[in-house]
């Protein structure tokens, strides 16, 4: 096929236009970006009118994103009242981002308003309701949902948030008061809380539970863990408990504690054992107990 | 009595002389390397302190010193140009605001807290007219900082500005 030069010219002029279009477009918008966020720190009276007018325009999806963030940071209730409104009925997108504003706004009646919106809400606009409360640092709305869930997945979700929150207090109150189940055990681990894991891990009427336990310490960590950790191998009868001890050991890294083991037991596969689990911990230890077992051949 | 008149007019321009410093009326702005400074009314209501490093002749540096922009640890010797006018003031700093370098934010702060009208003047017609992205939005962030009825027309106008390939410039005209 043979273009003529002056087509060549053409096709070439017109991608350089829609180059150019496409750069301004975002040249455009990012300074309307820039514009709105000059409003964050303007007297809020003067920058709601104008952020209201960009939420009702027809500005990208980024844009209104941005104007629903500076709303967040006004402090009048009119904005925070705009914000509800946007969570309820905005489209998709701009629904969970004004919902996820109300987490970062942190007014407590806006907060509040979120109630509501997640039991009527679909799956994203629950798992944004959470994510709010999650900003917002509110143990106690998550509480709620999690006291109130309706099915184990609804109830595994708040009570993984739980776990991120780092909020032992909740997660034990849920404890005390509900069907327990393993997601409790991932979320007291996630959250910290190695004194709940340790009383499960030393009570054997649930084998299961006190296996799952014993290896979410591992997920803690820390030196006081891993010296439990290590004193439940060595106490325990149950060949099942043993291994969880051990799993702990390889999540917790603790290397001289897998050591301490294996130069203390007699049994040679346990020993071969020991010896996997310092090698899959990629331990420098291993090379001590090469170096005892060619001193031994010696 | 003519005598006593005069001796009486010539007291009172020399204690007026002495109580009140003139303003500069022929400042150019820092000339030669080093550090220079000068004190412009605020738009606080209290005065600005702008420092200027000069090397082979070019701005380098600028620092501000008011009520309203903290810089406790700067402390340099500098050349003292004495007190401006705010049109002075402004009209040399604006001439370093392109092309854009270290300089040009701190030059964008120093006019922003300048007093008057003159500063929006400035930050708006580098919004409208400017060919530099980052200067145009350090331009307008500080039009969001004045309380001025224009710099907010303007915030106003970029934002109802419809969705297209281009902003429109003229529109903000």
């Amino acid at each position: 096929m043979h273009l003529r030069p002056k087509t060549i010219f053409a096709v070439l002029a017109l991608l350089a236009m829609s180059s150019s279009l496409a750069q301004s477009a975002d040249e455009s918008e990012q300074l309307k970006i820039a514009a709105l966020e000059a409003l964050m720190s303007a007297p809020p009276e003067r920058a709601l009118p104008l952020v209201t007018k960009v939420l009702n325009s027809n500005n990208s999806n980024d844009v209104k994103s941005r104007a629903l963030f500076v709303l967040s940071q006004i402090d009048l209730p009119e904005a925070q009242a705009q914000l509800l409104d946007v969570a309820r009925s905005g489209d998709g997108e701009l629904r969970g981002e004004a919902i996820r504003m109300v987490g970062i706004g942190g007014n407590a009646e806006a907060l509040a308003g979120l109630a509501d919106l997640y039991s009527s809400g679909d799956e994203d606009v629950r798992e944004a309701v959470l994510e709010a409360y999650l900003i917002a640092g509110d143990t106690g709305a998550v509480f709620q949902i999690a006291a109130n869930a309706n099915d184990a997945e609804e109830f595994g979700a708040a009570v993984e948030m739980l776990g991120i929150m780092g909020a032992q207090d909740a997660l034990r109150r849920l404890r005390e008061r509900s069907n327990f189940s393993e997601i409790l055990i991932e979320a007291f681990a996630i959250s910290g809380d190695a004194e709940t894991l340790r009383e499960l891990a030393l009570d054997g009427s649930n084998p299961e539970t006190q296996a799952r336990a014993i290896e979410a310490l591992g997920i803690v960590g820390g030196e006081s863990v891993n010296a439990t950790l290590v004193e439940i191998y060595q106490s325990t009868d149950s060949d099942a408990v043993r291994e969880a001890a051990l799993d702990g050991m390889l999540i917790s890294g603790h290397d001289e504690g897998v050591l301490e083991l294996y130069r203390a037991s007699d049994d040679v596969r346990e020993k071969r054992e020991l010896l996997e689990a310092l090698t899959v911990i990629g331990s420098d230890l291993v090379l001590d107990v090469i170096d005892e077992a060619l001193v031994g051949d010696r | 009595m003519k005598t006593t008149l005069r001796i009486v007019v010539i007291v009172v321009l020399i204690a007026a002389c002495i109580s009140s410093e003139s303003l500069s009326a022929d400042f150019g702005g820092p000339a030669g390397d080093g550090w220079h400074t000068w004190r412009v009314a605020a738009a606080d209501g209290d005065e600005l302190q702008i420092y200027v490093s000069i090397e082979l002749g070019e701005p380098l540096r600028l620092r501000v010193r008011g009520n309203s922009v903290c810089s406790d640890n700067f402390d340099v010797e500098a050349i003292d140009l004495g007190l401006v006018e705010v049109d002075q003031s402004i009209g040399w700093l604006q001439k370093h605001i392109t092309p854009r370098s270290e300089l040009s934010s701190d030059v964008l702060l120093a006019i922003a807290l300048h007093p008057g009208d003159r500063p929006v003047t400035v930050l708006a017609s580098i919004v409208k007219f400017g060919t530099d992205r980052k200067i145009r939005e350090e331009a307008l962030f500080w039009l969001g900082q004045s309380d001025s009825d224009e710099a907010f027309a303007i915030l106003d106008r970029m934002l109802s500005a419809g969705r297209g390939p281009r902003y429109p410039v003229g529109s903000l005209h």
